[in-house]
């Protein structure tokens, strides 16, 4: 277990401090532009004046691009270190993908945060016209927040769940095909899918049906990939 | 010992190596030499299993694989580290997995070399990541270990510090290949020279045979490799005489 573990602390080593950075940076801008608008008509408004869904995808895209280039080197092959060591490239995978999914589930729970955080600064810049019923409210018509946080559509639940695993799995195969100078277009389709389909309405196809279903077919086909590659012994490389 | 049978591989258009038996048993150090292009980093990274190939390679006669690939290290100038990670990250990521690795050797090379140990070493100069590469592929704890051109951008007097280093902290047990262009550097000190020319061994001899034959290393890859020294010259007088 210790090998194992320090396959995941030498994931999370490459660029933990940086996401961090991403992070506080993420919900401090959140919080200035949502200043400008404070006084919109209404919490919606306010949230989509301030343009908080685009720093969240600036600052998604930020963050898949900081999760592959820390586990891709150009100046360094460190794939022939990976490929002799105790534990299998498969198993280097599988850390990556996991450590790459719990940052990606972690960027949700910020933005949630930072999310109740506007709310709040909301209410109490206008205590006379909103209440817990606005912000509740909010979270329901508001495709936005309501993709953040889909209270009682269990679809969207496990939609985005499936999205956060998804993302995790085609990331971390970046560096793996890095490491033996393919290119794959899976992680490219993942991230281009999770952009385009993550901020949907309630109810809709797209976010509770095709989501999750997209993600499996790109998620199987990546693990399946990589698992026939990183076949026992040596890798197909070229040089 | 490690032992290649008929060992060849191919790359699209090429043929890289081409039925290549060599022994390399423990003890030794062996110094690989060829033009660009030879096959010596082909060489080196079948033998570790970074590229298939047909033929067979045993360590004391079993496959390599993830079960003893651990007594084989590699240090080489295209670098095998982690460059977001520091010399001492790097130092307990290869204890977790070496159990040999040699931390107190570790120690003593890092001092000896003067290498920061907390900065990453995307931010080392070139001659520090080699001899960090270098330092991390000996202190493994493999019984082999390969180099690969691993003084590649470091001066001389850097180069003679490593031999020095690399003479001076070497067991009894340990074997190491050396890939290099540097054959003056390192005749005084290699105790086997294998030749390899456009995939193949075309000499393989021991620096006592060479020295009871009165014959230096130079002179002995020079007539393996039917080295013409009037070539330049001959050249030379071509592009610079008249023309008819």
């Amino acid at each position: 277990m210790k090998k194992h573990l320090s396959v995941f602390m030498l994931v999370a080593r490459a660029g933990v401090y940086r996401l961090l950075a991403l992070f506080i940076l993420m919900t401090a801008a959140e919080c200035a532009l949502f200043r400008i608008g404070l006084h919109s008509s209404g919490l919606e408004h306010a949230v989509r004046a301030s343009g908080t869904a685009i720093v969240f995808c600036v600052s998604f895209l930020l963050v898949t691009l900081l999760l592959c280039s820390s586990g891709c080197s150009f100046s360094s092959q460190p794939g022939y270190t990976l490929r002799r060591l105790s534990v299998s490239e498969r198993s280097v995978f599988l850390w990556q993908a996991g450590y790459n999914a719990m940052t990606y589930l972690i960027l949700w729970g910020v933005q949630v945060l930072a999310a109740f955080l506007l709310c709040r600064i909301y209410v109490s810049a206008n205590p006379d016209s909103t209440s817990g019923q606005t912000v509740f409210l909010a979270f329901y018509r508001n495709a936005f927040l309501h993709s953040l946080l889909p209270l009682e559509e269990t679809g969207r639940w496990v939609s985005n769940t499936a999205l956060a695993l998804g993302l995790g799995v085609c990331t971390a195969a970046i560096p793996f095909w890095q490491r033996r100078r393919k290119k794959k277009l899976a992680p490219v389709l993942m991230v281009l899918m999770a952009v385009l389909f993550f901020k949907s309405p309630l109810g809709t196809l797209s976010g509770n049906a095709l989501l999750p279903i997209f993600t499996g077919i790109l998620c199987t086909y990546t693990v399946r990939s990589v698992w026939l590659e990183a076949k026992e012994g040596c890798a197909d490389e070229e040089t | 010992m490690i032992e290649l049978n008929h060992v060849s591989k191919s790359y699209p258009g090429k043929k890289a190596l081409s039925d290549v038996s060599l022994r390399l048993p423990q003890g030794e150090i062996v110094g690989l030499f060829g033009e660009n292009g030879a096959g010596k980093t082909t060489l080196i990274k079948c033998i570790l299993g970074l590229l298939p190939h047909s033929g067979s390679i045993t360590l004391d006669g079993a496959p390599i694989t993830r079960r003893n690939i651990a007594r084989l290290s590699f240090a080489t100038s295209e670098h095998s580290f982690f460059p977001n990670l520091n010399a001492e990250a790097h130092a307990g990521f290869y204890a977790a997995h070496f159990p040999d690795f040699s931390r107190k050797r570790f120690d003593g090379l890092m001092r000896f070399f003067e290498l920061p140990r907390y900065k990453a070493l995307r931010s080392f100069s070139t001659g520090q990541k080699n001899q960090f590469e270098v330092i991390l592929a000996l202190c493994q704890g493999a019984d082999y270990i390969f180099m690969d051109e691993p003084f590649a951008g470091n001066d001389v007097f850097n180069r003679e510090d490593f031999y020095k280093v690399l003479l001076g902290v070497l067991e009894p047990n340990e074997t190491v290949l050396l890939s290099t262009h540097l054959i003056e550097e390192v005749s005084g000190f290699i105790g086997r020279a294998v030749l390899i020319r456009k995939g193949k061994i075309v000499g393989d001899v021991s620096m006592s045979e060479l020295e009871e034959s009165g014959e230096d290393l130079m002179g002995y890859i020079k007539q393996t490799y039917h080295y013409h020294a009037d070539r330049v010259s001959r050249a030379l007088d071509e592009i610079t005489g008249e023309e008819e």
